[in-house]
């Protein structure tokens, strides 16, 4: 590293370094090479000769291996190898460790050993070093830690991102678990340059936060930069979104040209990589939007204003100092970001198959998770202009998930033994996902399960919105179980249609759907059966609370006296709960 | 006393509903050729919410209905338009749901 926060206005370099590798200990090594390296450094040294060392003031050599290893200086960027490894590599952790056993076993051979207390390199020499990440003067703490790395810092000090500090042996010790899960070890022998990062870089901005708020705790001075919570680039976005949007508004959304609505996909795309998915996120729904008012489907423009006013007010609350709701609420959470699910009961409750108007086709087969009262999502797509031979329909015959063919995940109870999924349900295709198929009666469903509480439901979407009015959640999925139902109503002009229900206690909703693409297949096959008398038992599909009013875009669903579960937008298959997909 | 609540209620829900409704038709417009006819009905939106004591949403239908303002002001204050009013709906909305 370069630039030395150190105590140098205390101590030579030399005597510095001596003490420092006195306190170089397993931890330090294994967190600035790697733990396997660490095991075979341990095991070179057991197996091999008494090593020869050649211990000069300001320099340390050795031979292992046939290789030379040398420091000459504090910090792991003065330690060197001339074995062919790029970066660290087990001669040097042997070294390393080789060294600290000789110097402790016998102090007087240390070209140090004259300064009493610091030789011992025990804790009376570690309480004579002042903590350097305290210095009195911080340009050289910023000119150690990198400038930019500083600044971020700073910006993730404006978000409110903490760090679990220790001091520890003369060690402080920095645990983050946001933005990502690394531990941070800055000596106080040595200093920012003996300091290690579990994101392996020499330098970084984890040490910068743990330097500023164990400044900030100590009341030790900090760096007088004015900070907003979001990094130059964001701000960048956001501006962009302003001039966007208002382009939409002078221009229209009726003669919207196509490059106006790809210009914004890229920006959604770009706000996404600038660390703010929800605004992102936001904004591909508000386009979706525009494309489905130009296609004239269901309604999209009574919907705008409220599209608009989502990403208008996350936009504006952004660039405010401080931020007026926490940094994670308004900046979101990437998809990508897949948590373990291990040992969870899954029942296949509804397949389907979809297209968009951004030129997207897929298929999506959802999960109840009975043990955790939440359902889960897999699903697979692609471009149409990328990959026109890719039909939705035959990879959804002939889709897999861990190894489990559709067929079976929608006919068998299934235990994910090992999984990942996001916080939104989705679950993740990925390597090293295990699913197995139970027999019926096995797992934690052993009958149908209840439909969901939809008093229940009515309240969380209510405490939700009052809580997060501009919110731009995808709709939830819900089962929801069918006492009356009432006439059919058509809406040429919306291209929708809509059916008004109730649960077996009364409370209303309203089951509505499209007229095109999927969506009309789907409509087709339940009204026909709706007017041959057919009564619905039970509904699964996307909840979302429009006017005051719970309205369900229903993907599958239960007749009475019917067995098995019928998939509106996958006809094909009709599974018989507890036996095996019926192709229809 | 209660008709009296129920009555503003409906009327608020009412003069929102208006004014998301007009919003709408504008933003399909667009701004920059809203006609006569659209324009003047979004000024008697205005007066009703006069009326109902919106002041801050009555200022900034005040700048939309500006013709000397420039147009990047007016569009901002379209934005911040929609987004008082469906605002105000998201909460209507949840207030409708929790009973």
């Amino acid at each position: 590293m370069a630039g030395h926060a150190t105590n140098e206005g205390a101590m030579s370099e030399g005597a510095m370094m001596w003490h420092w590798l006195r306190t170089v200990d397993e931890e330090a090594i294994g967190a600035w090479a790697n733990k396997g390296l660490l095991r075979r450094g341990a095991k070179v040294l057991a197996g091999s000769a008494p090593v020869q060392w050649t211990l000069l003031p300001a320099e340390a050599r050795a031979s292992i291996e046939g290789h030379t290893q040398r420091v000459e200086g504090v910090g792991f960027a003065r330690l060197s190898c001339d074995c062919p490894a790029l970066g660290p590599c087990h001669h040097l952790c042997a070294f390393l460790l080789g060294l600290r056993q000789h110097l402790l076993e016998q102090p007087g051979q240390a070209p140090d050993s004259g300064d009493a207390g610091l030789a011992t390199g025990g804790d009376d020499a570690r309480s004579v070093l002042p903590a350097p990440w305290l210095a009195e003067d911080f340009s050289a703490l910023e000119r150690a830690l990198g400038a930019a790395h500083v600044r971020r810092a700073l910006h993730w000090r404006a978000r409110g991102i903490e760090v679990a500090l220790e001091t520890c042996d003369g060690v402080l010790i920095g645990q983050f678990s946001e933005p990502e899960e690394v531990t941070v070890r800055i000596p106080s022998a040595g200093g920012l340059a003996a300091s290690t990062c579990g994101c392996k870089a020499a330098q970084c901005a984890h040490r910068a936060r743990v330097v500023l708020q164990a400044r900030e705790a100590a009341g030790a001075p900090l760096p007088e930069t004015p900070v907003q919570a979001l990094e130059p680039v964001a701000l960048a976005r956001l501006a962009q979104l302003d001039d966007w949007l208002q382009a939409l508004v002078l221009q229209g959304s009726t003669g919207l040209g196509g490059a106006f609505i790809d210009q914004g996909d890229a920006l959604a795309t770009e706000l996404r990589q600038a660390g703010l998915p929800r605004l992102g996120n936001s904004l591909q729904a508000l386009l979706a939007l525009l494309r489905d008012e130009q296609a004239r489907r269901g309604g999209a423009a009574e919907r705008l204003p409220g599209a608009l006013a989502a990403v208008w007010m996350l936009a504006r609350g952004l660039r405010q100092t401080p931020l007026p709701r926490p940094y994670a609420e308004m900046a979101g959470e990437h998809r990508r970001t897949y948590h373990r699910l291990e040992g969870v009961s899954l029942l296949g409750v509804a397949a389907e198959v979809w297209d968009t108007l951004s030129g997207h086709r897929g298929f999506s087969v959802h999960f109840l998770a009975p043990g955790l009262g939440r359902y889960f999502s897999w699903s697979e797509s692609r471009a149409r202009d990328l990959d026109a031979q890719w039909m939705a329909e035959d990879a959804l015959r002939e889709g897999q998930l861990a190894g489990v063919a559709t067929d079976v995940l929608l006919t068998r109870p299934l235990c994910l033994l090992n999984g990942w999924a996001s916080r939104d349900g989705r679950l993740s295709a990925r390597e090293g996902s295990r699913l197995v198929p139970l027999e019926e009666g096995e797992g934690e469903a052993t009958a149908w399960p209840e439909a969901d509480d939809l008093g229940a439901l009515v309240r969380t979407l209510g405490e939700a919105l009052l809580a997060d009015p501009w919110q731009q959640s995808p709709p939830r999925l819900a089962r929801l179980a069918v006492g009356k139902v009432g006439a059919v109503r058509v809406d040429q002009a919306l291209r929708r249609w809509s059916v008004r229900a109730s649960d077996p206690s009364g409370r209303d909703f309203i089951l509505r759907g499209g007229m095109e693409g999927f969506e009309a297949r789907g409509m087709r096959k339940l009204l026909h059966r709706l007017e041959a008398g057919r009564v619905l038992q039970e509904v699964f599909g996307r909840i979302a609370c429009e006017g005051g009013h719970i309205v369900c875009a229903p993907l599958s669903v239960r007749w009475q006296g019917v067995a098995g579960i019928q998939h509106l937008n996958a006809p094909w298959l009709r599974t018989a709960q507890g036996g095996g997909a019926q192709h229809a | 006393m209660h008709d009296a609540g129920q009555h503003a209620e409906d009327a608020l829900e009412h003069w929102l509903g208006a004014g998301l409704a007009w919003l709408a038709r504008l933003q399909a417009t667009g701004l920059a050729c809203a006609a006569r006819s659209l324009l003047d009905e979004g000024a008697r939106w205005r007066a009703h919410g006069e009326l109902l004591g919106w002041t801050e949403v009555v200022q900034l239908a005040d700048v939309v209905l500006d013709p000397a303002a420039s147009p990047a002001t007016r569009a901002r204050a379209v934005l911040d338009l929609s987004a008082w009013l469906a605002t105000a709906s998201s909460l209507n909305d949840a207030r409708q749901l929790l009973g």
